[in-house]
């Protein structure tokens, strides 16, 4: 175990945000549930005793009579976002002056350093290229990300959960939310801080990092495992394995999306463009993880080669 | 059971912020005091030192002060502080009352007057200056008119003027003035106030003249400051700003704060660590003589010393000894790695020993046979460089001569006059052009001559190795040759006994056939006294461990006896250049010249001395090699010899094409760390915090193996460079040296690369070094022949016979001598077994077949070391009077003068003893204006010369002899040593045998 490596990976100012960031989104990940299913318990009772929620509760907060209905933003919400201010202001002063900002040494354009990492909040798209045609990594998902995330208050048809932390009535958000953001976006600036050294080799923490590393790693496409060797049969091939693919996950997340009453009812409201759209988002999006697993796990490159893309 | 909600109260309205608020708000105020205290202290470290540098040195000063004090007290109590201070008194004295009398006559009179002239005289100037610029700008004719008649107006104005008087008298008189008039008296004060104060001038010129030689004295015989001074610097300190010093070079925008911390650097005392309590941050520069070359103002600190100028945060930032800053500070050790940067065409930087010791053993163990480096091995770049210019001027020659014919073949034809004329004309100028490129090509020609024979490879020629060298001995040599002759240049590589084998048999399978002259055997006794005596151990060295004695420069002979043979090596000694013919070269083709020169010993001395050197050995036995006459081996022996490179450094046959198998080290320097190959040591380099060029480089010098360490590599991958066996100095010296070798982004202005006689300098001493000609001169003063550290030398009788001191030499003797000496030592055809000028001498000047260029490298580099132009002037010394010539030749007999005790007269059994040269040669080899100071002074130009000093006294304007003097003398009013100087440049053999005959009265 090389303490003093780990040490330097997680000691760097530049990297601070990550090992904050690795505490700070389990917290509130649990914070956040924790107060849903407080609020999603509050909801069944009222739900079970009509009346009560006249007399008993402003939208989620506990209500008593003789209480405003509402109360102003001034200054009832102000002074708290003010002391949160406050607060991170003081937090950040005493950041900037312990952590001089990461200069390196002046750039040499004939000399390229090893490991050359992107700023840590794009470092998840760096470690999309190991999966992925520059293209599609660098241009195509995070034009989709970006088209996906104006795209949710169009395809969200749920009127449910604005304004409080529920639960119960927003799973499916919530879930994509969790693998989307946590799962996929944080966790890959996580590896891409801690895990991948020199050469975007993979390093446990701990190991030591070896610019003279050597691994063994064949990987094939597809078509090869399998031997088809005709340009036109594998393009065609990986065509069909790609088609089955996103059928397949579709058909998944129509069962998902048809398994309870409540998720059949917003389906119900969505229109057809809507719900394609989301397919389209959806699809898409696991099909990193998936690739990711393939290329992890069966050592596979490519699955659809063609003259202008691989995929 | 669930507390009671208190129902009355809403939390949301009535729940109190004021504690979180006020916590909050005491947090961020600390965080806010926290920042302005960081930015202003801890961001700032320097105040703290200049802080405490003004206590320390200004406590310090005050130490200083009383024994500067003291020091000066003692210097102007001498005799001669007190006579000029004296005759200062009486020159004041005799000015005092006329510069009185002009103090009062321009203080009370004219000043006075001048002042209140002026008022007036002032405001009429500016109405009338007005008046004149609007007229110059006015563009109607009338109005230029009116305005003039304005100014007429007011030079009509009478105006009343009140004038002091000019006497000194302090009255006002009231006058009515004009303007003019009002001009005329005002100009005429200033003129009688500027001849006032001329004349004050004049009249204290001798005693300021005075007061300057007295301070002068002062200055001179005062070890550092006077007490004035100190209190000047006293002073300074108490007015002390605390702020950020720093130096700002313009024109490179180069920044360097360094004395923000350093603040002793160029303070005018020097201040050891111990003065200001131990801090040696606070030091003067150790060379405050190196500052004055290169003053801060204009070089910086950190384009010297790297580091980061503008840092100022902390030491480690400051001093960029940070991962991340890619010129740190150099170590205190390799300091001197800044030099190169600038000094870069050098292979000796005056000041920079250590850095100098690096290049010298770059260049005398051999490294460029392996690495280029540019400037080593420049005569193959130059070579070269020429035969590429021979190439372009022929092909440009060739093209003008094809424009030429065509020209005047288009001339003949065209029918147009104009046009043929033009043709023509073009066709002339084409030949002048080709007259003007043949002359180049010539003077191309002639260097390439002589660069043909200056190019050599670094280590001995191997084709010779079949005459040379004891079959036998070969593979044992390449086995380990330092096992053989500890320190040799010649390293030892990890080669495999087979592969021992078969590049042995290569070596020996590839060496010319030739028939050796077999000589009779001589004396080794007497060649063991020739050997320590010639000169030989300038270079080469006898004796292992302490009992070895002469130069490292060349081989150690101990155990030479074991290696070649008698034949062989009295070739060598006799003629270093006779090589064995080469049946597959042409005959006729230059040789390269090797450096070992010809001593000129007659054959019965080199057979002497070849007798001595077959006795050192000892009786080491050696294995039978027939392997080596296998054919097959060879084969595979000439991959191994490409292999591993030996053609870098020796002739071998069939290899003579073989680049160099070593990177470049030109900037190596600069080659960023990551491209050095650390290998598997690469994280136990940056744990142990020598991840950097100079752990790079001292630790790949100490074991050049050592980047191979765990790893699993065949054989022949492995790292190929062999082993020096480098002392810690000279693996710092190399160090410092690679270091420096940097790529440097300073402009060609700061780069020291003259044009001028300097640049003699820079190129005379690379073949000074390469030819060891310290070996056996003292060229600078802080250098040490090795010659001098043979022990038979350190007996004071022997110390005659080493061989003269060239620290002067450029002065002392003419160019065209000098170059005649050079080419050939002897001075004669014929008569060369022996010294041409110190016959005396036992060690003989070498004839080293330097080539034409070398010749004038050389001399070039010892006139302009003396400053000294290549021209010589015969200066036409006013011939001897009859009377004179007399007079000198009493003294020249005379006992208090000796001179031909010691200097040669010709007379052999003379010479034998003489330790001085003949006078008759001075008027060809001596500069007279040289030989006049060497007279009055010689210890001064050659210390330890047995040359007596004090033989002339001063009396007035003239040196007198101070022996007693003959009798004629009397009434004789000249300098006696120029007379002498004037009687030896005309001194002819008639005149010399004269005064050998009569003896010495």
């Amino acid at each position: 175990m090389d303490w003093h490596q780990l040490w330097t990976i997680i000691s760097l100012p530049d990297n601070i945000p990550i090992v904050g960031l690795m505490f700070l989104i389990p917290f509130y990940t649990w914070y956040a549930f924790r107060q849903a299913f407080a609020n999603d318990r509050l909801i069944d009772q009222l739900e079970s005793d009509p009346e009560m929620a006249k007399t008993h509760h402003r939208k989620t907060q506990p209500y008593q009579k003789g209480w405003a209905r509402e109360v102003h933003v001034w200054p009832y919400l102000l002074r708290i976002e003010f002391l949160s201010a406050i607060i991170v202001t003081a937090i950040l002063m005493v950041w900037s002056i312990t952590l001089d900002a990461p200069l390196e040494e002046p750039a040499n354009p004939t000399l390229t350093m090893n490991p050359s990492k992107a700023p840590w909040y794009f470092l998840g798209l760096q470690e999309m290229l190991v999966y992925f045609d520059p293209w599609i990594a660098g241009v195509l998902m995070p034009t989709l990300i970006i088209i996906g995330l104006i795209a949710i208050p169009y395809i969200d048809t749920n009127p449910l959960g604005n304004g409080y932390y529920t639960y119960k009535q927003r799973r499916f958000a919530i879930w994509t939310f969790l693998f989307g953001f946590v799962i996929l976006w944080c966790a890959m600036v996580v590896i891409g801080t801690l895990i991948r050294g020199p050469g975007w080799m993979w390093f446990w923490p701990g190991q030591t990092w070896d610019h003279n590393k050597l691994i063994f790693e064949v990987n094939r496409d597809l078509h090869e495992i399998l031997g088809i060797t005709d340009p036109i049969l594998y393009g065609i091939f990986g065509f069909l394995v790609v088609g089955g693919f996103f059928l397949i996950t579709a058909f998944g997340i129509h069962k998902l999306m048809t398994l309870t009453e409540f998720n059949r009812k917003i389906l119900a409201r969505m229109t057809l463009l809507q719900y394609l759209t989301m397919q389209v988002l959806l699809i898409t999006m696991i099909g990193l993880p998936a690739k990711m697993a393939a290329r992890l796990l069966f050592r596979i490159k490519y699955v659809w080669v063609t003259p202008w893309f691989n995929i | 059971m669930p507390k009671p909600v208190d129902t009355d109260v809403d939390p949301v309205v009535t729940k109190s912020l004021s504690v979180p608020l006020l916590i909050s708000t005491l947090i961020l105020t600390f965080s806010l005091v926290w920042a302005i205290y960081d930015e202003v202290y801890v961001m700032r470290p320097w105040k703290n030192f200049q802080a405490d540098f003004i206590e320390l040195y200004s406590s310090f000063l005050t130490r200083l002060k009383p024994r500067q004090a003291a020091a000066e007290a003692e210097v102007k109590e001498s005799p001669e502080y007190q006579a000029l201070q004296q005759e200062l008194d009486g020159a004041e004295e005799l000015a005092a009352q006329r510069v009185r009398e002009i103090d009062t006559v321009v203080g009370r009179g004219v000043t006075p007057r001048l002042l209140t002239a002026r008022q007036t005289f002032q405001i009429l100037k500016s109405e009338i200056d007005a008046i004149t610029y609007q007229i110059e700008t006015e563009t109607s004719e009338s109005a230029k008119q009116s305005l003039q008649e304005d100014i007429d107006k007011i030079k009509a104005r009478v105006v009343e003027v009140n004038l002091a008087s000019e006497d000194g008298s302090g009255e006002v008189e009231t006058l009515e003035m004009k303007f003019e008039a009002l001009q005329a008296e005002f100009l005429r004060l200033q003129e009688r106030r500027v001849a006032l104060q001329a004349e004050r001038a004049k009249v204290l010129e001798p005693a300021s003249e005075i007061r300057a030689e007295r301070d002068a004295l002062l200055a001179n015989r005062l070890a550092g400051l006077t007490a004035q001074q100190v209190d000047g610097l006293v002073n300074k300190m108490e007015n002390f700003n605390i702020e950020i010093k720093q130096i700002h070079l313009n024109d490179i925008d180069w920044v360097d704060r360094c004395e923000s911390c350093h603040l002793g650097t160029r303070e005018p005392v020097s201040i050891n660590a111990e003065d200001v309590g131990g801090r040696a941050e606070f030091v003067s520069h150790p060379s405050l003589d190196l500052l004055r070359i290169h003053d801060p103002e204009q070089f910086g600190c950190s384009t010297c010393h790297n580091g980061n100028g503008r840092a100022t945060r902390s030491v480690v930032k400051g001093h960029g000894r940070h991962k991340f800053w890619l010129w740190p500070l150099w170590h205190k050790e390799n300091m001197q790695a800044g030099c190169h940067q600038c000094h870069a065409r050098e292979v000796i930087t005056e000041q920079a020993d250590v850095l100098n010791k690096g290049r010298t053993l770059f260049l005398n163990k051999g490294c460029w046979g392996c690495h280029r480096f540019e400037g080593f091995d420049r005569e193959s770049d130059d070579l070269a460089a020429v035969r590429q210019q021979m190439k372009i001027i022929d092909d440009r020659r060739n093209a003008n001569l094809k424009e030429q014919r065509e020209s005047i073949a288009a001339g003949d034809v065209v029918e147009d006059m104009d046009e043929a004329d033009t043709l023509y004309a073009r066709a002339d100028l084409l030949s002048l052009r080709n007259a003007k490129l043949d002359a180049e090509y010539g003077a191309l020609k002639v260097e390439e001559k002589s660069l043909v024979l200056e190019t050599r490879k670094f280590g001995p020629n191997l084709k010779e190795i079949k005459v040379k060298l004891r079959k036998e001995w070969i593979p044992v040599w390449l086995t380990n040759p330092h096992e053989f002759r500890p320190g040799t240049k010649m390293p030892e590589f990890r080669l495999l006994e087979d592969e021992v084998q078969k590049i042995s048999a290569y070596l020996w399978q590839n060496g010319i056939e030739g028939e050796l002259a077999s000589h009779p055997p001589g004396d080794p006794e007497r060649g063991k006294e020739l050997f320590g005596t010639r000169g030989c151990l300038g270079c080469h060295s006898m004796g292992e461990g302490d009992a070895r004695e002469g130069g490292n420069f060349a081989a150690n002979l101990t155990r030479v006896g074991e290696k070649t043979n008698y034949d062989f090596l009295v070739r060598w000694i006799n003629n270093p250049s006779e090589v064995t013919p080469d049946p597959e070269a042409d005959a006729d083709a230059p040789h390269p010249i090797p450096i070992m020169p010809s001593l000129r010993l007659s054959i019965d001395e080199v057979r002497d001395v070849a007798s001595y050197l077959m006795t050192r050995k000892t009786d080491a036995t050696y294995e039978p090699a027939d392997y080596m006459d296998d054919p097959a081996m060879a084969e595979e022996g000439m991959a191994l010899i490409r292999h591993y490179g030996c053609a870098g450094c020796h002739e071998i046959r069939g290899l003579e094409l073989e680049g160099r198998i070593g990177t470049e080290l030109t900037l190596e320097g600069s080659k960023p760390v990551e491209r050095l190959d650390f290998a598997l040591l690469t994280h136990q380099a940056e744990m142990e915090g020598w991840y950097n060029h100079k752990g790079f480089f001292e630790r790949k010098l100490k074991d050049p193996a050592i980047y191979d360490q765990g790893k699993m590599r065949v054989h022949l991958e492995k790292l190929r460079m062999p082993n020096f066996h480098l002392g810690d100095d000279e693996i710092n010296a190399l160090t410092t040296f690679l270091l420096g070798a940097v790529d440097t982004n300073l402009p060609a202005h700061y780069r020291y690369e003259p044009e001028d006689d300097r640049r003699y300098i820079q190129e005379g001493w690379w073949i000074v070094r390469r030819y060891n000609c310290v070996g056996c001169h003292q060229i600078s003063f802080s250098g040490q022949s090795a010659l001098m550290s043979v022990p038979l030398y350190e007996d004071p009788d022997w110390q005659e016979q080493l061989p003269p001191q060239l620290y002067t030499q450029g002065a002392r003797v003419q160019p065209d001598w000098l170059i005649r000496f050079l080419d050939n030592p002897a001075l004669h055809e014929t008569d060369i077994h022996r010294n041409g000028m110190r016959t005396y001498l036992e060690a003989r000047m070498p004839t080293f077949h330097f080539s034409e260029r070398q010749v004038m490298k050389l001399s070039r580099f010892f006139m302009a070391r003396s400053s000294q132009s290549m021209t010589h002037v015969d200066p036409g010394l006013e011939p001897l009077t009859a009377q004179e010539t007399l007079l000198a030749r009493r003294l020249f007999q005379s006992r208090g003068a000796p001179c031909l005790r010691c200097h040669m007269t010709g007379n052999p059994s003379h010479d034998r003893d003489a330790t001085a040269p003949n006078f008759l040669t001075a008027s060809t080899r001596l500069k007279p204006d040289w030989t006049y100071r060497w007279m009055l002074e010689p210890a001064k130009i050659a210390p330890g010369t047995a040359m007596p000093s004090e033989l002339f006294r001063k009396e007035g304007d003239r040196w007198v002899f101070t022996g007693p003097l003959p009798a004629a003398f009397e009434g004789y009013e000249k300098d006696h040593a120029d007379l002498l100087v004037r009687y030896m440049f005309q001194l002819t053999p008639a005149e010399l045998r004269r005064l050998t005959a009569a003896g010495v009265q």
